[in-house]
């Protein structure tokens, strides 16, 4: 089978006092597009893989870059499947850059990953966000398809993620799982785990805020800090569970809705 | 001049060396509360899970890979992996628990066990640095072998975890030991692994629990612990 290697770069600019789309390259199976935003909302990217998931081999890339005073929603279209992987295939690799200029505001919000029985991914997201810049990001990984019955009882998810401000290391976490997740402070009984980071100047309030709305979380294990001035929010649950406190969460958080295909 | 690193190693990873590792529960106490350690086995089975999938796994590799750069004197390559250790904590209790502790111990070390490359690494790193990259600077500077430094420090850690389980748990000081035994196999593995990463960028945990429940520690209602 044909490995793909895609790749997107999007950039959106602030001309004559709005964001507008600035770069944009696109290579299969990533493809971007730019649904007309509702009315008072910001520009959006809605980020596709036309191949319609990823398996063993492919190695994506995907980049998002908010330039100064700019600001703008990306999203994915759908779930992001990660198929099982042939045996002796090499893991896939997803690499996703953000970059925030100084005055801009990104909202990275994709959609839910599906990492399936079997599926070998390494998914490593770097954030720059420059002071004075905001970012809100928000990732789902969920561990086999619970629904259908699916345990996650061989494969590797390595998801890795730092936040740089210009010329240092803020934060940076990776969740490695490979096979059955330990017991002790594993998973539990949870089959998905999504993680909210902010990056503001001055985090106090949105942390505020945060365990606030996180407090009255239904049906998942939800909590939040601020490490080396980065909030980081942790919602671990049943997928379905997750998937709901997690849209739940981010509306109110940002007070407005989440982009439309995340309701389609 | 003497010059014995095991009573070096054991000095300074007892719990009597004053970092104040007595005062960190690295997350135990609230798992206590949540009723997720609820007697010894359960003890060791979470202690299990956070060496072999969890701070166990990532300290490990930090402290190996702080070890051999200061082994060869590669600071360019110390300072990034300290920046690294200093970044890769998953919470404000978490990153409180590394940074003082390694900033004590740098301090303490540099008075009792004085090295030149101690005073440079407190220099360029502004008195910050994370316990394991610490401890596994020091090792390395006064001879003191990775394999017997690292194994040493994860049991420290695990003793530490123990003794802060035992204060929250109603479990006895044999129940400690007879947890502390059962452990001796996951600390030997996880110092084994540590030392055969070969990249930090392959590392991670499988513990989001651990995370929680430091998370929910910040807003835990009575509390022994920092963490």
């Amino acid at each position: 089978m044909q490995r793909a290697s895609g790749e997107s770069r999007v950039t959106f600019d602030l001309r004559d006092g709005k964001t507008r789309l600035g770069d944009l390259y696109q290579r299969d199976p990533c493809r971007v597009l730019f649904p007309k935003p509702e009315l008072g909302e910001p520009p959006q990217a809605v980020m596709i893989t036309t191949s319609g998931g990823v398996t063993g081999g492919d190695a994506l890339r995907m980049s998002v870059e908010i330039g100064p005073g700019a600001e703008a929603v990306a999203t994915t279209q759908a779930a992001e499947k990660i198929y099982r992987a042939s045996r002796g295939s090499v893991a896939c690799t997803i690499d996703v850059d953000v970059r925030v200029a100084e005055g801009a505001v990104l909202d990275w919000l994709p959609q839910e990953t599906i990492v399936f029985e079997g599926a070998r991914l390494k998914r490593r997201t770097v954030a720059e966000v420059v002071e004075g810049g905001s970012l809100l990001a928000c990732e789902m990984v969920v561990l086999g398809r619970g629904a259908s019955g699916e345990r996650f009882a061989s494969g590797l998810l390595l998801d890795a993620w730092s936040v740089r401000r210009p010329g240092r290391l803020v934060w940076t976490d990776t969740l490695r799982v490979e096979g059955e997740t330990p017991d002790g402070a594993g998973f539990g009984t949870a089959n998905a785990l999504a993680t909210v980071i902010g990056v503001w100047d001055v985090p106090l309030p949105h942390f505020e805020k945060a365990r606030a709305l996180l407090e009255t979380a239904d049906a998942v294990r939800a909590g939040v800090t601020v490490v080396n001035g980065i909030l980081v929010a942790r919602l671990l649950g049943e997928a379905t569970a997750v998937r709901h406190a997690t849209i739940r969460f981010l509306t109110e958080f940002r007070g407005r809705r989440l982009p439309r295909v995340w309701h389609v | 001049m003497v010059n014995d690193p095991l009573y070096r190693l054991l000095a300074w990873l007892s719990p009597a060396y004053p970092v104040g590792a007595f005062s960190y529960s690295h997350g135990v106490e609230t798992a206590v509360e949540e009723g997720l350690i609820r007697d010894r086995v359960s003890l060791v089975a979470w202690l299990d899970s956070v060496l072999r999938h969890g701070t166990g796994t990532v300290d490990g590799a930090l402290f190996a890979a702080g070890w051999r750069t200061a082994s060869a004197s590669d600071w360019l390559a110390f300072d990034a992996v300290a920046e690294r250790a200093a970044a890769w904590r998953g919470t404000a209790e978490m990153a409180l628990e590394s940074r003082q502790q390694g900033g004590s111990f740098l301090s303490i070390t540099r008075t009792a066990w004085p090295h030149a490359a101690l005073d440079e690494a407190h220099r360029r790193l502004g008195g910050e640095l994370a316990l394991p990259v610490a401890v596994a600077l020091a090792a390395s500077v006064h001879g003191i072998a990775l394999e017997q430094a690292l194994a040493g420090y994860l049991h420290a850690f695990t003793a530490n975890l123990i003794s802060a389980a035992l204060r929250a748990v109603p479990l006895g000081q044999t129940d400690g030991q007879i947890a502390l035994a059962a452990l001796e196999a996951a600390v030997h593995d996880a110092t084994r692994t540590a030392i055969a990463v070969e990249s930090l960028d392959e590392v991670g945990t499988a513990t989001p629990l651990l995370d929680w429940c430091s998370l929910r520690h910040e807003t835990q209602y009575t509390r022994l612990f920092r963490s």
